[in-house]
């Protein structure tokens, strides 16, 4: 699906971005909010699995937002019809002017790694592991062996499916299987 | 990207592996920005794959570690027996140059060696402590930084955040003006929302402009003078901002005057057409 197709098959009733783009620049602020809530959590996204700092992914959404806007208000975005395009390539800017200026800061990550801040912890909290809990005690051994062979250790499917003398099929079954419980109890946590 | 193929190359879960190349992470990147379905997805598989991470660090699961792999085993020629007394005094031979060797020159080599190390380690971390404290400094700064742009775009979030405090106002209508050249030039424009109580004016100024202050004028078309603002000041931005009772403008065109001020002397910097819509 291209970024300039998804206006024909926007459900009746949501505004097209071409049309938010067109009333901020009329200056209605509304639409600066329509665009920010559209977009605001896909940038946090972003900013947090390429930094891995919760703080510097916050940081990345609020620079990224105010560039945006700016440049829209003043009528520098050339396609609006490509607002999803321009607001992940001005992310793309912030983040890599981050990581720039963190390559000053790469002794302080560290320490805080040491400290026990592992990079995949950033997406970790108290109903992500309760719910992984209850997915693994309905998994046999092996298959959380499985698991952790493939996430944790990295080991090729083609290795895993020989070392426990099960076909790869039956691995990406298993994975989805367990994905969908995690979701299921991820969820039911969450509401 | 379509969805069939982002589920048959499993692209989510090669997402969040980092295992994507950098085309077709942008690419799927791209695809989430607009797919709602997908970005749920990505950010589900995102704490799947961090929480099994996490459970087997710290050992929750109860599956075997993963074998080491086999050491080749020492092999021997299938006539070593016999020669026993040769390998055994080959052997002791072998043991004496390598103590010998231990003792007078390796050990003094890597006692300096490790002096030399502890020296080098001191100095570094007395750098690496001044780094930090830089560091910490500079954090700090964009700390305060990042405060005044939240500042800035909480009027941007979405009606269903927690009520303003007492005093403060959402959606604050605001124009970034553009000077007006001539006369046939378009004006700026700013849409009034009947329950706004303020309005802001905001311009950006020339980088060399040098004035040590400024002062803002809002005339009616009749030439009379609706706003003065005195005592203005170039922002971080390079700009003035300027925020004025929205009551005082009803729909209309306007003139605003922008003086840079040196010594009580004003000059005239820019001039903008501004034209208020109600709704």
């Amino acid at each position: 699906m291209s970024l300039t197709s998804l206006d024909n098959v926007l459900p009746q009733g949501l505004e097209s971005d071409a049309d938010l783009v067109e009333k901020i620049r009329y200056g209605e602020t509304e639409a600066e909010a329509t665009i920010y809530e559209k977009y605001a959590a896909r940038v946090y996204y972003l900013g947090l699995s390429e930094l891995r700092s919760h703080a510097e992914a916050e940081d990345v959404r609020a620079e990224t937002f105010l560039r945006a806007l700016q440049a829209i208000r003043a009528g520098r975005l050339r396609s609006p019809q490509a607002l999803a395009s321009f607001i992940l390539g001005t992310a793309h800017n912030v983040i890599r002017e981050s990581l720039k200026h963190g390559r000053r800061t790469e002794q302080l990550a560290e320490q805080e790694t040491e400290e026990g801040g592992s990079y995949s912890q950033v997406f970790l909290d108290s109903n992500v592991e309760l719910a992984i809990e209850r997915v693994f005690r309905r998994l046999k051994p092996r298959e959380q062996k499985f698991l952790r062979l493939y996430y944790y250790e990295e080991l090729p499917k083609e290795e895993i499916a020989r070392r426990l003398g099960v076909k790869e099929e039956r691995l990406r079954l298993l994975k989805s299987r367990a994905l969908k419980r995690f979701r299921e109890i991820y969820e039911r946590l969450m509401k | 990207m379509t969805h069939s193929e982002i589920e048959q190359q499993e692209t989510i879960e090669r997402y969040v592996r980092d295992q994507l190349a950098t085309a077709e992470r942008r690419a799927f990147q791209e695809h989430f920005f607009i797919c709602d379905r997908c970005f749920e997805q990505v950010q589900m598989t995102e704490r799947f794959v961090a929480g099994v991470r996490y459970a087997a660090a710290t050992g929750w699961m109860e599956g075997e570690r993963t074998a080491l792999p086999k050491t080749g085993g020492v092999t021997f020629g299938s006539g070593w027996w016999w020669t026993p007394i040769a390998a055994m005094a080959a052997a002791s031979l072998a043991l004496a140059v390598v103590v010998g060797w231990l003792t007078l020159y390796r050990m003094p080599q890597l006692r300096a060696e490790l002096a030399q190390e502890r020296q080098a380690h001191a100095q570094s971390e007395r750098e690496n402590r001044r780094h930090l404290d830089q560091t910490l400094e500079e954090l700090q700064g964009a700390r305060q930084q990042r405060a005044e742009l939240e500042n800035q775009l909480a009027p941007l979030k979405p009606d269903n955040q927690p009520a303003p405090a007492a005093g403060s106002e959402p959606n604050i209508p605001l124009v970034m003006l553009e000077a007006t050249r001539d006369d046939a030039a378009a004006a700026n424009e700013i849409v009034v929302p009947a329950r706004a109580r303020r309005l802001v004016l905001w311009t950006e100024l020339a980088p060399d402009s040098s004035f040590s202050s400024f002062r803002l004028q809002v005339l009616t078309t009749e030439n009379r003078v609706e706003q003065t603002v005195g005592g203005l000041k170039k922002n971080a931005y390079g700009a003035v901002a300027v925020s004025l009772p929205a009551s005082s403008f009803p729909a209309g065109k306007y003139l605003v005057k922008l003086y840079g001020l040196v010594r009580r002397q004003a000059t005239l910097v820019e001039e903008y057409k501004l034209r208020v819509r109600r709704k």
